[in-house]
């Protein structure tokens, strides 16, 4: 396998220089986005192609991972005897962390790797080029709008995709291993879980999925070297991504829920 | 440029050309099924008539390449994985019971069972699957494999199955190394929830079961085959043009994500039905 076309530098002088730029690249968005407000068509536009092509696969893999969930705790619980608090390690397992992971996953390997896809082929074919010679700054008109629209969708996609989440625990906890009856696996699942966690949660993803765009358009907005190299970039944010996803998901889980207390007992 | 500068009018966008229609893509998506099977097919014939071990070197490459380059990711991530979610969320049920040295037992059974296989076949999919299928589609749009043809080389025997089994090789052996970070990252919540490490040691030790361990080197086996063989696919069907490369990597990395998580799921639950006493907190 070749290496990557972005990265020809002695390993760690290459990755220290790459974050540096990775790291100015994410500030000037932030910048550019405050003035981005004049192409609110456009965040539109990139908020319907969010909308229109990654919803239903993150909603069909958060249900898939809702059931996982279910799957572990009801053969958790049941050699213990305590089938019937279900509901309350699904809470935890699902809103505090599962779903937002799963969120992420499929958020990094379709949007993160089709903005690099997209701002690459961009990119080599001077399409950026050409939008700086007639006066419109790249920065502001393809990255800024890009970032104003995964923040304002995601946070309604991930609600959506919560619903499913309880939808897959619910199939597999009451209608396939009918560990216990849906009374009171909707009375725990429910009470187990607070607003405050729930909007905890979308925090959460929201900044994970910050994170994953900004690092696709980085990627894809430095991406050299004709269609191979934009390949290259690709497999390269992927990288990134996944192990970002991983790093940020803990230290907010530590942050936002280390000191909490399970509702169970006194 | 100032924030205070005049709205730019472009000039009106060209009309979309029409996207494929739904029936269209149902016909793809049938197409790719048949594609990735048919090619399932082709590279078990390859690994199993003669020349025997003509796909060995290429194997052994590949191996290593990809252990290269995953460890550090997988590591990484299976230790911050087992620290938050597992050790944070995970150790509050344990705290409440007042039970802080038996978390190993969560480990044992947790990370063996559930986590570490798919954060691991998460990270080889997004890094390894990725690699591959921009290597493979690099070579589809520069030509070199229609030039392998014409020299009479078989791409599947020379590329695809070497790289299926060296997945299938590498992800068991990644996972294990994992196993071996996860338990770091007890140790460290079992240290921060002032616990101690002979009760620590002692539950993960009598969690542990050999039936858990065979399967999950078996599901991550799994796993390996299908990232390989989405992988290869995509990339030996990647298109021409400035996206066609980009666009088969992002194409293959949901596609093998989603097949990580359907086999996951359907594993586990025939294996748990059939050995329900594994996942019993000794």
């Amino acid at each position: 396998m070749e290496a990557s076309a972005i990265n020809r530098k002695p390993p760690a002088e290459g990755l220290l220089t790459e974050a540096g730029d990775l790291v100015g690249f994410a500030g000037q968005a932030f910048y550019y986005a405050a003035g981005a407000g004049r192409y609110f068509a456009e965040i539109l536009r990139q908020c319907g192609i969010l909308v229109v092509g990654t919803t239903l696969v993150i909603c069909g893999m958060v249900t898939v991972v809702g059931g996982e969930c279910g799957l572990f705790v009801v053969y958790g619980l049941r050699p213990l005897g305590a089938t019937s608090f279900a509901g309350l390690a699904t809470a935890i397992c699902g809103v505090r962390e599962m779903w937002g992971y799963m969120f992420a996953y499929v958020f990094a390997a379709k949007v993160g790797c089709g903005l690099v896809a997209e701002i690459g082929s961009m990119r080599i074919s001077e399409e950026i080029d050409a939008l700086e010679s007639v006066g419109v700054d790249p920065m502001r008109y393809v990255v800024a709008t890009r970032l104003l629209a995964v923040l304002m969708t995601v946070p309604f996609m991930y609600a959506i995709a919560m619903v499913f989440g309880t939808i897959g625990s619910y199939l597999v906890v009451v209608v396939e291993l009918h560990g216990v009856s849906l009374g009171q696996w909707i009375a725990l699942h429910f009470s187990s879980q607070t607003l405050g966690d729930n909007l905890l949660s979308i925090v959460k993803v929201t900044v994970i999925a910050t994170f994953i765009a900004l690092v696709g358009m980085y990627y894809g907005y430095r991406a050299r070297g004709g269609p191979v190299g934009v390949g290259a970039a690709t497999a390269r944010s992927m990288i990134v991504n996944l192990v970002m996803i991983h790093v940020v998901g803990a230290a907010l889980t530590t942050i936002f829920w280390g000191r909490s207390q399970v509702p169970i007992g006194g | 440029m100032s924030a205070t500068q005049a709205p730019v009018h472009l000039p009106p966008r060209a009309p979309a050309p029409p996207g494929p229609s739904l029936t269209d893509r149902a016909w793809g998506l049938i197409e790719a099924i048949g594609g990735v099977v048919l090619l399932t097919v082709r590279s078990l014939r390859c690994l199993l008539t003669p020349p025997w071990l003509s796909w060995a070197p290429e194997a052994v490459d590949q191996a290593w390449i990809l252990i290269k380059r995953c460890m550090i990711p997988t590591a990484i991530s299976v230790f911050v994985f087992g620290y938050g979610p597992v050790g944070v969320e995970g150790g509050l049920f344990f705290k409440a019971l007042g039970q802080v040295d038996r978390l190993g037992s969560l480990y044992s059974v947790g990370a063996v069972r559930e986590y570490v296989p798919w954060v691991t076949g998460m990270v080889v999919a997004g890094v390894a699957g990725t690699a591959i299928t921009a290597d493979l589609g690099a070579r589809r749009v520069r030509e070199e494999l229609d030039a392998l043809a014409v020299m009479g080389v078989d791409a599947i025997r020379t590329l695809v199955a070497p790289r299926i089994l060296a997945l299938m090789l590498v992800l068991p052996l990644l996972n294990l190394v994992g196993l071996v970070f996860a338990s770091l990252a007890g140790v460290v919540v079992e240290l921060q929830d002032h616990g101690n490490f002979a009760g620590y040691f002692a539950s993960f030790q009598s969690g542990f079961s050999t039936v858990d361990m065979f399967a999950n080197v078996l599901k991550t086996a799994g796993f390996g085959f299908l990232v390989a063989i989405v992988c290869c696919y995509r990339g030996l069907n990647a298109k021409g043009g400035s996206e066609g490369v980009g666009r088969a990597v992002n194409v293959a990395v949901v596609h093998s994500f989603a097949a990580v998580w359907l086999f996951n799921f359907a594993f586990n639950a025939v294996y748990l039905a059939a050995f329900p006493g594994s996942l019993s907190l000794r």
